[in-house]
């Protein structure tokens, strides 16, 4: 079906095409990044620092100055024939001086800085260890421009839905775990530079004195932050003498509970571990506190993430099976879990990029069946409609349009 | 293997005249290895020639040979079709250049020469553009590549049938239930009578006529062939006026897109810069690498699915397994023999038996398990249609001229009939053409229909 066919005038393919002859990095079409440094933040995080390119930066002064703190980049990395996309959140704000820059080069680097973009990366699978290992400084590749809705404007619109008059501030709790951290930065320091209240709880294994740095920084500037490192192996930095995230840790804080917006990256199971928590408080008025959470749900956060295929998703997602035919292709599988995977099981490789229903790569065309989306619990219509594989699973048999 | 006769000999040398029934295989077939030893000529399929023990035994030699060349595709193929996509793109700026300076040249014999060389080169990007690289990228041959443009999802050819419509109707409906009268609309295209299977028609005299202008206007028969499917498929829905209204604006979109391309914006922008005649020259050079193309890709195309031993099923066994669907893929395709750049050039459909029965194999790999499909056949005593390019055509003439001739019976029956004076066994049905007034009589029906869905 022809469905929002255009024909494209000058087609894209062909610009991108002469575009990237002409000069690799350069572009007024496509954000493009290059690599200008790698810093070893811990022996499992690694940050890289990129140059942006023109069409980065007018791309994003379209819409709002630089990006929000907290949003994050699609990367297209090719890789041995293979174009694999992921995100990864973005450290600090685009005007803001990190830790390697704190000392002689802080002067000189003021208009290169502009310039640049960091990601902080944790090397789990076939893309991130191509990132932090193998890819040579100076390489170029494909970027969107800052995407995502784990921002500030994001807490301000989730929580005056409640208050609309409410003027003041709410304080703000951001908790993270391990690499869960990166994104952080950027939110937090936009925070206080706005005025919030800002409390941080950090789980993980091991130190980031980079990070750590920067923390003290801002709260030398700052008094209204308050922030918490929790070593997993270090029991004095236990937060109410807990290991893991706990109610009484949460209310040991000092925080109005009840009117803290709380940020939460990092691994499912600290995300259950918040929930937990916060069930386990009660609040005035009916209010729950797991209204409260806005969460960032991507790839970097998730360890079994693209190296341990999935596991997560496999095991708790056996349902009755299916077949599904993809009728362009005249292929035909069994499906007992996400459309995604059992095609990968039955040996077909389908488009994706995020496998959580994020990135939107996988979208396809499905002709005819019934499925569920796994994350809103939605189910479809029978007819011809749009679908991502990653996060849908068949209830009846399924025809796609691939 | 080799005890065999090789079934690459020129089968028309010694044609056999049999009388032509309906099903000459239906007879004798059952399992009954006698297909590529008997010689009819037009074969018709009525039954699955293999049992379903041999055919699941077929199935599961073939799924190996897929899965060994699915698993080794990596950075090779990558590279491949990005220099295709590469050729495609400098070959085109270099011709549209030569097209453009040749209206400036001073003497009239570089003028010819440098017109001659920029068409030839932009009929060489096109056909290049059209096969190799549209035909295969929109099968999804490179999806695994997850390119942002070559992509089956994203990727446009350079001809005016949009990338959606052709999908369905070839992707789809004819890679599916390929040679299926009735199933498979490229079986005449809705056009030209190929198999006894389908009525003859008055009409049909004028075939060897309508194949002459349907190679010259391939790409516009191919554009409007899905219009005039979906038609038929979802004339039940209640959806229909909207399927096709999107399916009409999306086809006159590109249309439009093409003809404003080829022979509007850019003569106008020759003749801006470099004058009348360079306009001319560009015109005339778009115009002809066009033509070529379109020539080129019915002869491949045609050659496929049209040759002597071409088998035509009379319709779909209802519990067709994938061994099955792998015979009727084989016993309907036939290759064409040539040497590297044939292939590049046919977007290696010149291994059409290799490419039906993997059509998301990347392409490149075909002439590699060329010779392990052919053992696979001979092994269950299939034939495996091969010939030269001059050997198939001849044969795909002869067919088109054999059946726009009425056999005895249906004369006969076509003289009673016409006593009565109606025709209402017609296949190409064209019961508007009538109604129609002014202008648009003189279009084809389909073309009248497509337009009356963009509203």
């Amino acid at each position: 079906m022809a469905n929002g066919y255009r024909p494209e005038i000058v087609q894209r393919a062909f610009v991108y095409f002469i575009g990237s002859r002409l000069h690799p990095f350069c572009s007024l079409t496509t954000p493009k990044l290059r690599l200008i440094a790698r810093y070893e933040m811990s022996d499992d995080l690694i940050a890289l620092q990129f140059e942006t390119n023109q069409a980065f930066r007018q791309q994003i002064s379209k819409g709002t100055d630089d990006w929000q703190g907290g949003q994050y980049l699609d990367l297209r990395v090719f890789i041995d024939g293979v174009y694999h996309q992921r995100s990864y959140s973005i450290v600090g704000l685009a005007h803001q001086p990190l830790w390697w820059q704190d000392d002689a080069i802080i002067t000189k680097s003021v208009k290169s800085q502009r310039h640049t973009v960091t990601i902080a990366v944790k090397p789990q699978g076939v893309v991130s260890h191509y990132l932090t290992r193998q890819i040579p400084l100076a390489s170029v590749i494909d970027t969107s421009v800052p995407l995502g809705h784990f921002t500030l404007v994001q807490a301000k619109t989730s929580l005056d839905n409640r208050e609309p008059d409410n003027q003041k501030l709410h304080p703000l709790l951001f908790v993270a775990g391990g690499s869960g951290i990166t994104p952080m930065l950027g939110l937090i320091t936009q925070a206080l530079a706005n005025g919030y209240q800002v409390a941080l709880l950090h789980y993980s294994r091991s130190k980031l004195p980079h990070f750590q740095h920067q923390w003290q920084q801002l709260s030398d500037i700052y008094p209204t932050f308050s922030y918490h490192l929790i070593h997993t192996y270090n029991p004095a930095t236990y937060l109410a003498g807990e290991r893991y995230l706990s109610a009484e840790g949460l209310l040991s804080l000092n925080l109005p509970l009840a009117d803290t917006q709380i940020f939460a990256c990092g691994s499912q199971a600290l995300l259950a571990g918040l929930y937990k928590a916060v069930s386990e408080i009660i609040l005035p008025q009916g209010n729950q506190l797991r209204d409260n959470i806005i969460i960032e749900n991507f790839g970097n956060a998730l360890t079994d993430f693209d190296s341990g295929g999935n596991q997560l998703l496999d095991n708790t997602l056996q349902t009755e099976s299916h077949t599904v035919y993809l009728r362009s292709r005249q292929r035909q599988f069994d499906s007992d879990t996400t459309l995604l995977v059992a095609a990968e099981n039955a040996g077909i490789r389908l488009a994706h990029g995020c496998r959580q229903g994020i990135c939107q790569l996988c979208r396809c065309n499905k002709v005819s069946g019934v499925v569920k989306n796994i994350q809103t619990g939605k189910i479809s219509s029978d007819g011809y409609e749009s679908i991502q594989t990653c996060i849908n699973i068949a209830m009846t048999d399924v025809v796609l349009d691939i | 293997m080799r005890l065999l006769p090789p079934i690459d000999t020129a089968h028309s040398a010694v044609p056999i005249l049999t009388p032509l029934s309906d099903a000459p295989l239906a007879k004798n077939d059952s399992g009954q290895p006698t297909i590529s030893t008997q010689q009819i000529r037009y074969p018709t399929v009525t039954h699955a020639p293999l049992t379903k023990a041999q055919s699941d035994a077929l199935a599961v030699e073939l799924n190996a040979l897929y899965k060994g060349v699915m698993d080794s595709l990596g950075s090779d193929d990558a590279k491949y079709i990005q220099r295709i996509y590469a050729t495609v793109v400098y070959s085109e700026l270099v011709a549209r250049g030569l097209l453009a300076v040749a209206g400036r040249m001073s003497s009239r014999r570089s003028q010819i020469g440098t017109w001659l060389l920029g068409t030839s080169m932009l009929s060489f990007s096109k056909i290049l553009n059209n096969m190799e690289l549209g035909h295969n990228v929109m099968h999804g041959q490179y999806d695994w590549m997850q390119h942002p443009h070559l992509n089956s999802q994203k990727f446009d050819w350079d001809i005016v049938c949009p990338a959606p419509l052709w999908q369905h109707s070839h992707n789809y409906l004819h890679h599916t239930f390929t040679n299926i009268v009735g199933r498979d609309h490229d079986v005449g295209y809705h056009l030209i009578r190929v198999t006894d299977e389908q009525p003859w028609t008055p009409s049909d005299r004028h075939n060897m006529f309508s194949t002459a202008v349907l190679a010259f206007g391939f790409e516009w028969a191919v554009a409007f062939h899905d219009i005039q499917i979906s038609v038929d498929e979802y004339a039940d829905s209640p959806d229909l006026h909207k399927i096709m209204q999107q399916k009409s604006r999306a086809l006159f979109a590109k249309i439009g897109r093409q003809v404003g391309k080829d022979y509007v914006a850019l003569p106008a922008i020759a003749a801006l810069t470099l004058g009348r005649r360079s306009a001319m020259s560009t015109l005339s050079g778009n115009m002809t690498a066009n033509t070529v193309r379109n020539l080129w890709t019915w002869a491949v195309i045609f050659c496929g699915h049209f040759t002597e031993q071409a088998h035509i099923y009379t319709h779909l066994d209802t519990d067709e397994s994938k061994g099955d669907w792998y015979v009727r893929q084989i016993l309907g395709s036939s290759n064409i023999k040539g040497n590297k750049w044939f292939h590049i050039l046919t977007g290696n459909l010149s291994h059409q038996i290799e490419h039906h029965i993997f059509p998301d194999m990347p392409a490149s790999h075909y002439a590699r398990i060329a010779p392990q499909v052919k053992a696979i056949c001979h092994k269950y005593d299939l034939p495996y249609n091969t010939g030269r390019f001059s050997t198939q055509l001849r044969q795909v003439i002869g067919r088109i001229h054999h059946f726009s001739k009425p056999s005895e019976q249906e004369w006969q029956a076509y003289q009673s009939v016409s006593a009565a004076d109606t025709t209402t066994h017609s296949h190409k049905s064209t019961p508007e053409s009538e109604t129609a007034k002014g202008l648009s009589r003189f279009l084809p029906p389909v073309v009248r229909k497509a337009i009356a869905y963009i509203w």
